[in-house]
């Protein structure tokens, strides 16, 4: 978005409210019909996506000026998009680019991040991590008996959370594509956070050196194909960094990899897994996860006030979001019982962690998580599965916060505990995970 | 869809809306039944727009190009080859093709040279292709 | 401008802490609202989209909270003003020294009684909230025209309330029954069934406690100007077909399994002496769900979710007259009959449906349709819209109001002020099978150029002008003391009636009379 299509959407909110509802087309249950955890939690119509849209106009107006409360207003959002993919069903107003922007232009003012996001973007340029940990313990997750291929033109990017806080999701990963016979190779000492984390908190410069750093190295070796566990990172290689620079490779997630693995019986699954299971599908897989496409078009001044693109202008709704291929996995799973929530797909509910919110409202992020969890519980699931390594700390820390007798796998580990011949099973596994 | 011409080249501005207009006529067997020997071009220019439609009608199959309306030369008859010529801005387009405008309406808008006119027999083809797309399919 | 801290406090300690803020961002957000520009170039103000900024935002959870916090006002002489899901510029408060009342945190549906169809919501209960467990018993809501995100106790108090569904489901004033009501001087008043004083209940509005439906709510409800609603019971009605409400597929490309016993008509009168005899006639005989009179562009739009998209339509936007309706059914016999019905209008009056034949609109269309969803269409040409008119009146005068408007209309469409929807936009509905008719004039403008914003608000002075030129009726927008002492002496004085009531119930003038009326020489 460039400057003037901004300074002419922020203009335009109707102040309808839908931006705080799933799309009503979709609603289900009066509990279930909210998308914004910001405002189911904060209640101030500012909170939502059309309140930061006024916001941004106030600014722009001269209204308002940068303040503390400004910012954390603005800080308190996980950028989960729900609010863009309710409004667009009708309208052309895109909430979350406007929240993103403004992010941007804050920190730009010198306003933001926020603290602790300034401590881990700190973290990220000091060892290419946000979790302060030493850049030399990112392989510690790689068991012996996982086989690498060093000439593989396919890449396991991993990322900063299953390399140092999830590593059952990394070995998971690593043992199915060993197990499909598919060769793999890593980027070990050569792999940097992808950036995501920084570029949600509007410092985008930091951002383009960690995407400028990541491409180098990815070309330099000659990779062809990127695969990602992380929802985030995937994301982030699919939809932000080609806005900055052209990427000459492919990119997919493990989902879109081992469905069709299997689809191809390169994987197996022969063991029972006798579970009940709901599938929360990440924001960066789902919604967020659909790439920019360009448009080359025309707008016609058909007659005065009235404008048309021509052909209509593509509009990101979350349609090409990684949806069936999770699900066409826990179907396959033999005895598994999936069951879904009812706000799911592009109105999935956000976990609670994204958009910087995990580290600077920690509070806002468990109480997201746990009302998360409620409807994973209304469900009648013993197990809640997700593909993102965030968003299943968050929901695990939900868990915990909430007393809840639910579990939480990544979808990668259920997938491991159906393979014919895993040379470990999860719970071996984890014993490697300290 | 509308057949896209044979070297496929992208169509822009006007000439997409009536593309998206004219194309249910193809799914039309009596249009196609009617329209078989029917063989004619018809420009039409939106004169606040930069692109112009070209209409071409051929056994019964319509598709559209389009044509950069500057300089004018590039619409001259020598050039674009075109039976039928219809001009008017976008604004009395839709009022045309909504009904909105009679006849008696568009003389008025011909006098004053804001509707401008040539081959007005072969531009009667136009008025029935848009007669098809009001009436019911059997 | 903000509260003192002493009466902050005050505040705070009814509603808890977090659940009231002074700060600059929260309070300006809360002063933007939908086509405040309008009525700020109305007012002689500057055409922008902010109303004189509250001095706080707050947000009770109960009555008794509310209550509480309409005593502060009082005690301050501070004006508040209530708003759920607030869209709208009759949520916005008319003076610098109010406070908002956002009703968010009261969203219960305290009961559904199955049997004698009702249902009991707070404030913040959305429509399509209250439809889905609804749905659950077989029932169905009204919604109004606003659409299924906004709140049906909202347009049940203090809004006017028309919605596609209206020939079916009435009239927002009408589906009123029992109500709880803060009234402005804090005292509660709980009307009709519920103002017993054994076994309460909420089953009926006027009785055998007070009935002071009237007063409460009038015709177009007073926005706020009378008190706070805190509960109020809704009629229900037979959801119209069978439950089942599968929406599949993507936004906004959804698709939808279209119920069994559904159908949609879009038909040509031609002209509206036919268009009104045809209404008049499929009205009478009670078989519609949906019955309106729509203009050529706006039928094209329901059937859009895109300006881009609505091109494609343009042969139904040739209609001169058309009259959308949707019958539906519980069983093959009753749709059967209903069939049989239309067919026979159909063959009477040699008109045709052009649904199946010249077009046939995606399925989700119908999903929208049970849903309440068409009016947010309106939207989707300039991004801008509002209503003009608002007649609810005999379906000749209704008619005679759209012809009236139409040169009007084309007049400030020259001047490059409003989209040009040939002076046609309308929007006519009945009320309970023809028993009334409600008209509007949709009209779509860019609110984000000055001289739209005023040539708007310049058109919609001139069609209220209109209203009394040509008696055509009171339109929607007789809101605020200058429109009823502009309108009141044609319609027997009834502004000096609601004056009156104004200062009766609400002396110190603490309920925001913005859009409703302001006492005697206040």
């Amino acid at each position: 978005m460039n400057e003037e299509e901004y300074r002419q959407m922020i203009k335009r909110c109707l102040r309808c409210s839908i931006c705080k509802w799933i799309p009503q087309l979709q609603i289900k249950s009066q509990k279930y019909a909210t998308i914004c955890p910001s405002i189911d939690m904060f209640n101030f119509h500012a909170y939502s996506g059309g309140g930061r849209i006024i916001i941004a106009l106030a600014l722009e107006m001269g209204r308002l000026k940068p303040s503390q409360e400004l910012i954390d207003i603005i800080y308190k959002c996980t950028e989960c998009g729900g609010c863009a993919i309710s409004c667009k069903f009708l309208n052309t107003l895109e909430p979350l680019e406007i929240i993103v922007k403004l992010r941007e232009k804050l920190v730009s003012l010198g306003y933001g991040p926020m603290p602790k996001q300034q401590q881990y973007i700190e973290s990220i340029k000091n060892y290419n991590n946000p979790y302060n940990e030493p850049h030399e313990k990112r392989l510690e997750w790689l068991p012996n008996d996982i086989k690498i291929d060093p000439n593989a033109k396919v890449l396991y990017f991993v990322g900063c959370t299953s390399s140092y806080r999830r590593r059952e999701i990394a070995i998971a990963t690593a043992r199915i594509m060993n197990a499909a016979n598919y060769p793999f190779r890593i980027l070990s000492e050569n792999e940097y956070c992808c950036g995501s984390p920084i570029l949600r908190t509007g410092d985008k410069n930091s951002f383009i050196n960690q995407l400028n750093k990541n491409i180098d190295i990815i070309e330099k070796e000659g990779i062809e194909t990127v695969v990602f566990s992380c929802a985030g990172c995937y994301d982030t290689f699919k939809v932000d960094y080609p806005l900055e620079r052209d990427c000459n490779f492919k990119i997919f997630h493990t989902t879109e990899l081992f469905s069709e693995l299997l689809d191809i019986e390169q994987l197996n699954l022969t063991k029972e897994i006798p579970l009940t299971v709901t599938y929360h599908d990440p924001c960066h897989l789902g919604r967020n996860s659909e790439p920019y496409e360009e448009w080359d078009g025309d707008a016609l001044q058909m007659m005065p006030l009235v404008s048309l693109n021509m052909p209509e202008k593509p509009k990101r709704c979350g349609k090409y979001g990684i949806y069936d291929s999770p699900r066409d996995l826990l179907n396959k799973i033999p005895g598994l019982n999936f069951i879904e929530m009812e706000r799911i797909k592009e109105y999935s509910y956000c976990c609670g962690a994204g958009g910087g919110v995990k580290s600077a409202f920690p509070e806002f992020a468990l109480e997201t998580a746990k009302n998360r969890i409620e409807e994973a519980e209304d469900t009648g699931a013993e197990i809640i599965t997700s593909a993102c390594p965030f968003c299943s700390t968050n929901l695990k820390d939900g868990i915990t916060e909430k007393g809840s007798n639910l579990k939480v796998y990544d979808i990668s580990e259920i997938l491991l505990m159906a393979i014919t011949s895993p040379p470990k099973t999860v719970r071996e596994s984890s014993r490697e995970v300290t | 869809m509308v057949e896209s011409n044979q070297e496929n080249k992208k169509i822009r501005g006007f000439a997409v809306l009536i593309n998206s207009i004219l194309a249910p006529l193809n799914e039309n067997k009596r249009f196609q039944d009617k329209f078989r020997n029917v063989n004619t071009k018809i420009l039409l220019n939106a004169s606040n727009l930069n692109h112009a439609a070209i209409i071409i009608v051929d056994k019964g199959l319509v598709r559209v190009e389009s044509i950069p309306n500057k300089p004018k030369e590039n619409l001259k008859k020598n050039k674009v080859g075109w039976n039928a010529f219809l001009e008017m801005d976008t604004q009395t387009f839709l009022a045309i093709a909504m009904n909105r405008l009679s006849l008696f309406g568009v003389a008025k808008k011909w006098l004053i040279r804001k509707v401008k006119i040539h081959g007005i027999r072969k531009l009667l083809i136009l008025l029935k292709m848009f007669r098809f797309l009001t009436s019911y399919n059997e | 401008m903000v509260l003192p801290k002493a009466v902050f406090k005050e505040f705070e300690d009814v509603v808890g802490v977090g659940n009231i803020d002074d700060g600059d961002v929260i309070t300006n957000v809360y002063a933007f609202n939908w086509c405040m520009e309008i009525f700020n170039y109305m007012e002689g103000k500057d055409p922008i989209p902010f109303s004189p900024i509250p001095k706080a935002v707050v947000l009770p959870k109960t009555t008794e909270e509310v209550q509480q916090i309409i005593k502060l006002c009082n005690k301050y002489g501070i004006v508040f003003k209530a708003q759920s899901t607030g869209l709208g510029p009759w949520n916005q408060p008319s003076v610098d020294n109010s406070i908002i009342i956002d009703l968010r945190r009261m969203n219960k549906i305290v009961k559904i009684d199955e049997k004698n169809q009702y249902a009991v919501i707070e404030p913040y209960v959305s429509g399509s909230q209250l439809q889905v467990e609804i749905m659950k018993y077989g029932l169905n809501c009204h919604m109004p025209g606003a659409g299924p995100q906004v709140s049906p106790l909202a347009s049940a108090t203090s809004m006017n309330g028309p919605g596609f569904t209206s020939p079916s489901t009435g009239h927002s004033a009408r589906n009123v029954l029992a109500v709880e009501w803060v009234l402005p001087d804090g005292e509660i008043m709980r009307l009709g069934a519920y103002g017993q004083k054994n076994n309460p209940d909420f089953f009926y509005g006027d009785g055998p406690g007070p009935s002071l439906r009237g007063i409460m709510r009038g015709w177009a409800g007073t926005k706020s100007g009378l008190g706070v609603f805190t509960k109020v019971a809704v009629k229900l009605f037979p959801y119209p077909c069978s439950t089942d409400y599968i929406v599949k597929g993507n936004s906004p490309n959804y698709d939808f399994d279209i119920p069994d016993f559904m159908k949609l008509y879009v038909m040509d009168c031609g002209n509206f002496k036919k268009l009104e005899k045809v209404m008049l006639r499929v009205e009478e005989e009670e078989i519609s769900f949906m019955c309106s009179y729509l203009s050529g562009f706006a039928v094209m739009a329901i059937f859009s979710n895109s300006i881009e998209s609505l091109m494609d339509k343009i042969p139904i936007g040739q209609m001169k007259a058309p009259l959308v309706v949707i019958i539906t059914a519980r069983t093959k016999q009753e749709f059967t009959y209903k069939q049989k019905v239309m067919d026979f209008l159909i063959k009477k009056f040699k008109i045709e449906n052009i649904i199946g034949k010249l077009y046939t609109p995606n399925p989700i269309f119908y999903a929208e349709v049970l849903r309440s969803n068409l009016g947010l269409h309106g939207f989707i040409a300039t991004g801008g819209f509002q209503s003009s008119k608002g007649v609810a009146d005999t379906a000749a005068v209704c008619l005679r109001s759209t012809k009236s408007n139409i040169l009007l209309k084309q007049e400030f469409i020259k001047k490059k002020a409003i989209a040009n929807d040939f002076g046609e936009g309308t929007w006519m509905t009945s009320y309970e099978s023809g028993h009334y008719f409600h008209m509007e004039s949709p009209t779509m403008f860019d609110q984000t150029e000055e001289s739209s914003v005023k040539g708007m608000a310049e058109y919609m002075e001139k069609s209220n002008q209109l209203d009394l030129l040509k008696h055509l009726g009171a339109p929607f927008f007789v809101e605020g003391t200058r429109m009823h002492e502009l309108f009141g002496p044609h319609m027997s004085n009834y502004h000096l009636w609601l004056r009156k009531i104004k200062e009766t119930f609400d002396p110190n003038n603490i309920s925001d009379s913005g859009f409703y009326i302001s006492p005697q020489n206040k």
